[in-house]
């Protein structure tokens, strides 16, 4: 993967996903609830909150995995939720999503697993193939496991082998799905690496779910807290340093709520 | 065909390959539907002449009668129709048997318990539809062949 593919874009104000009154019900519960935010191209929007309240589903909408009950999550001002899953396609095309366990296809070889896009998309030969599988393995750190198969990797290595997948079609918007869940403090440091320089070098637009603050402060240039259906709080880093909201300062804080904040929450 | 595709549905295999714009149905269901309907007839002959072989070796061990009769006799009580009213039934039966298969392999959540459920579901409806229709299908054959 060449750098000069892709010019990087500016971090502007460009609108590139604008989610407007978002509803996803799960019987009576609502996860999310009149769910509004812009994704602006080329920044880095990490979303933050705790289990179970809804920032993978959050991420899911981006791309049209999950269906909406209400709301629209336009991109370029098409809107997802109207289409579908064959409409859908074009736009998935430009954009990747990391999934938390990195969700390799474990029949088939790491070489497989990051051709997989570009077999499925490109006709290219045998021999390009294999020359873009090892630049975006070696954009990982990883040169050279291309004849292993998933059940031998590490976590931490599965999950830059799903990002060489995720990046080998040059995308314009990757989706990380809680990408440094389960992994030891210097693996996360290196994939924050990895989605940084990505960010920089490519100039995609990324949206990262995570719980883990060191990530979302290297990586995020904005920061939103999703929390009983919507966002709590969405800005830039020092606003949300600056803020008083007692569910984000407690989350900032790693601190324990106090119940009155825990009942507001709900 | 349902614990595979469902463990790949709980390990967001399937969402990973909706999410590279790849249908999967077309990657996962495709070939394996084609597989089935190519497959289980040729199952079916396999297990047709291991039957006449295993009658012949019950036959001539068991009832001593010499291999001569017991050939004679089964190409006598053969006929083409009911080869083929087999065989045919078998390409309806493996039909059924890779939809459910894949369908409550694809509609699996829950995970790992939920593979094994979506595998029981598959067990016993393939096996139901396979009794149900086996009745049809002879009925159908036999006036067609």
């Amino acid at each position: 993967m060449s750098s000069s593919e892709r010019q990087p874009h500016p971090n502007g104000a460009e609108t590139l996903f604008a989610v407007r009154g978002l509803c996803r019900r799960f019987g009576d519960r609502a996860v999310l609830d009149d769910l509004s935010f812009d994704v602006m191209r080329g920044e880095c929007l990490v979303i933050l909150g705790r289990s179970g309240s809804g920032k993978s589903l959050t991420l899911r909408q981006l791309n049209g995995l999950d269906e909406a009950d209400a709301g629209a999550v336009l991109f370029e001002g098409t809107d997802l939720v109207q289409l579908t899953e064959r409409q859908l396609y074009p736009l998935r095309r430009r954009m990747a999503m990391q999934f938390q366990s990195g969700a390799l296809f474990d029949s088939i070889n790491v070489l497989e697993n990051v051709a997989f896009p570009l077999r499925e998309h490109h006709r290219l030969s045998e021999e390009e193939i294999r020359e873009r599988v090892a630049g975006a393995l070696a954009w990982v750190g990883l040169s050279g496991i291309e004849d292993r198969m998933p059940a031998a990797l590490s976590g931490g290595m599965k999950k830059r082998v799903a990002l060489a997948r995720s990046l080998v079609l040059n995308p314009e918007v990757v989706l990380y799905d809680e990408p440094t869940a389960g992994l030891d403090p210097v693996t996360s440091a290196t994939i924050s690496s990895l989605i940084r320089n990505t960010q920089r070098e490519f100039g995609t637009t990324s949206v990262v779910v995570t719980h883990d603050l060191r990530l979302a402060r290297e990586v995020g240039d904005r920061v939103a807290l999703l929390d009983g259906g919507r966002f709590r709080f969405i800005g830039a880093w020092e606003q949300a340093e600056r803020s008083t909201d007692p569910a984000l300062r407690a989350f900032l804080e790693v601190r324990q709520p106090s119940a009155k904040e825990d009942i507001d929450a709900a | 065909m349902t614990a595979e595709l469902g463990t790949m549905k709980v390990t967001e295999q399937v969402d990973a390959m909706r999410s590279m714009a790849a249908d999967p149905v077309k990657k996962l269901v495709v070939p394996k539907l084609a597989a089935s309907l190519f497959m289980l007839p040729v199952l079916t002959i396999l297990g047709d002449f291991l039957g006449i072989l295993g009658g012949l070796f019950i036959a001539t061990n068991q009832l001593n009668l010499s291999y001569g009769l017991y050939v004679n006799d089964v190409l006598q009580a053969l006929t083409l129709g009911d080869v083929l009213n087999g065989l045919g039934k078998s390409v309806f039966f493996a039909g059924f048997i890779a939809v459910i298969g894949c369908y409550n392999g694809l509609t699996a959540t829950g995970g790992a318990e939920g593979v094994g459920r979506a595998t029981t579901r598959t067990v016993v409806w393939a096996s139901i539809i396979v009794l149900v229709s086996d009745f049809f299908l002879t009925k159908l054959f036999h006036v067609l062949v």
